[in-house]
């Protein structure tokens, strides 16, 4: 960085015109992102309007409800109800992540270790389903899953069961729908972070007498760790914000994040609330990315110094 | 390669496992797509027979066949007739194609600019065109319905269009930086040298190299497009329901085989899409090898 050399006055212009073709983005991106994001960051300390939108006025009641603490003038003691809501959606999301990872990593290291021909097909194979529909992905588990869906039909034909059971509106169907759909997002890093892995590493841990689970423990974890850290995150943060799963396979009985959102601008029409719960969700978002960057940050660190 | 060293169990399992993971992967889809052709619209997961009712009722509710070409009763045709699903479908192709098409265009150039700019912050702004396709989609859908309302700008096909745009331009953005990325600069380098000048090299050189991948990034974007519910559900207004909108409160309502064979139908026209989008990416790299 310090002794950059001379650019040619080609290169100057060729990096003047790089700038300029980044106006249209630029200007995308903070009328319809930043501006929009900012503005329900500040929503979120205002006073509700009574028939949506918002009262000019500071109030930072909506954080104070979500965070359960009592408001006198309000009459409210102390609630514990919105924490319930973002524990239950982050367990929920925490077993998708863990679920898709464990799925996940044997299906990524075959792939990263099959013949150079047949990974492009596999790769193939794990995007295309990207591309499905989401809504109709979920729909297919619908049909799976009801009381007189196809899961229910094979299990009553083959005799093991004489009760359709409860498969849809539990929070395993939840789970299993959102495996079902962020595993592309789970895999991809993971392969790439394996087809990395140098395997005479393996090797060599083996040489040195280490047994299979140290070796995966000790070598494999470690270096395909970027892989992991970014399926982790990739698969556990549209977890955490889906609304579709919840509406559609989990009922309306339980509230989770998305879904308390959705009814927050749409029915209750309590725009701060909605704003505040929006704001930590972009938080907790913005947490799980830096934790990821960081992760890529420290293995680079660490395979610079081996 | 030390796989000796695992055991041959071992390896049976994962060949095992990776075979369960694809099941697994397609088994949903390609039940979906077998049971929209059963007959049986009572209990529509137990088969009956086969049957081209349910497409048949699609097509003459999207008046693309007249009813009396379907053959289905007159009582059921009336039963079935569903008015909102041709304007979900005109609606949906007019959001896709249009933001689609303005995305194309600014996320390429954001694709070159990111390649030619050299300025500080360049990595934070490559994360911060990532963003609004990483950030939980319904964060974005209520960010932008709180931003056009409060501006007092209208709900409707023109808002969902701006709101496609934003993320599309990301994806493509990606896409043909992805090309970039792996194209070889002395082809520039070399027009240069031979007296082309800077437009010239970009019209002549640049965007035939590039093309593939714009027209791969438009598919798929449009893809994306058709596939969006929740930013569509938060910024439309009324008179402006997209295709997976009517899809979402169709399901809320009941399932339906008319549903399935919807599904399926979205599904063709996307893999359609993206199978094109495939094929333009490997021709390029034949070409450039």
């Amino acid at each position: 960085m310090s002794a950059t050399p001379p650019i040619s006055r080609a290169e100057r212009r060729r990096r003047q015109s790089g700038l300029a073709l980044l106006t249209p983005s630029a200007l995308l991106l903070a009328c319809l992102f930043l501006v929009p994001l900012g503005l329900v960051t500040v929503y979120s300390v205002m006073t509700r309007g009574t028939y949506g939108g918002v009262v000019w006025q500071i109030d930072f009641d909506s954080y104070a409800r979500i965070f359960g603490l009592p408001n006198e003038d309000e009459l409210r003691d102390w609630d514990f109800i919105y924490y319930g809501v973002f524990l239950r959606t982050a367990v929920i999301a925490g077993l998708t992540a863990l679920i898709a990872l464990v799925v996940g990593y044997p299906a990524a290291w075959f792939i990263a270790r099959a013949p150079r021909r047949r990974r492009s097909a596999l790769l193939l194979l794990i995007t295309l389903p990207f591309f499905v529909n989401a809504l109709v992905r979920i729909y297919a588990w619908m049909l799976i899953l009801r009381s007189d869906g196809l899961a229910n039909n094979i299990l009553l034909w083959l005799g093991l069961i004489k009760e359709p059971l409860t498969l849809i509106y539990t929070p395993g169907a939840i789970i299993l729908s959102m495996v079902y759909q962020y595993l592309p997002f789970m895999v991809l890093p993971l392969y790439a972070s394996i087809e990395k892995l140098d395997p005479r590493l393996v090797e060599a841990s083996f040489d040195l007498g280490a047994a299979r689970l140290t070796t995966f423990r000790r070598v494999i974890v470690p270096l395909t760790w970027p892989g992991i850290a970014a399926g982790l995150v990739l698969t556990f943060v549209p977890a955490f914000g889906n609304f579709i799963a919840p509406t559609l396979i989990g009922g309306s009985k339980q509230l989770q994040v998305g879904t308390l959102l959705a009814q927050a601008f749409l029915s209750a029409r309590d725009w701060p609330f909605g704003a505040a719960v929006s704001t930590i969700l972009g938080v907790i978002v913005l947490v799980a990315l830096i934790f990821m960057v960081r992760s890529d940050r420290g293995a680079a660190g660490k395979g610079a110094r081996s | 390669m030390s796989t000796s060293r695992w055991s041959r169990n071992g390896r049976g399992l994962l060949s095992l496992h990776v075979a369960l993971f694809f099941v697994f992967l397609y088994l949903p889809i390609a039940m979906l797509v077998v049971y929209s052709f059963n007959a049986n619209d009572v209990s529509m997961m137990t088969w009956t027979g086969f049957t081209f009712d349910w497409y048949a009722r699609v097509f003459e509710n999207l008046g693309l066949v007249s009813a009396d070409q379907t053959q289905i009763a007159a009582g059921n045709a009336q039963l079935y007739s569903d008015p909102n699903l041709a304007p979900a479908v005109i609606n949906s192709l007019i959001v896709g194609f249009a933001s689609a098409s303005i995305a194309t265009i600014v996320g390429t150039l954001t694709a070159i600019g990111l390649d030619r700019a050299v300025f500080p912050g360049k990595e934070v702004y490559r994360g911060l065109v990532m963003l609004p396709i990483i950030i939980p989609d319904i964060v974005l859908g209520i960010a932008l319905l709180v931003f056009l309302s409060s501006v007092g700008l209208p709900l409707g096909r023109g808002s969902v269009i701006a709101a496609h745009t934003l993320f599309l331009t990301s994806y493509v953005t990606v896409v043909v930086g992805a090309r970039l990325a792996g194209m070889d600069r002395s082809l520039d380098e070399a027009s240069a040298d031979l007296g082309a000048t800077p437009s010239v090299t970009f019209r002549r050189v640049t965007l035939p190299l590039l093309a593939p991948s714009i027209a791969g990034g438009f598919l798929l974007s449009l893809v994306i497009s058709f596939d969006d519910l929740v930013i569509a559900f938060f910024t439309t207004g009324v008179g402006a329901t997209t295709l997976p909108i009517y899809l979402f409160s169709a399901i809320k309502r009941n399932v339906s085989p008319e549903i399935n064979a919807v599904s399926v139908l979205i599904v063709a026209m996307s893999m359609l899409c993206v199978v094109i989008a495939l094929i333009l990416r490997r021709d390029n790299r034949g070409a450039s090898l």
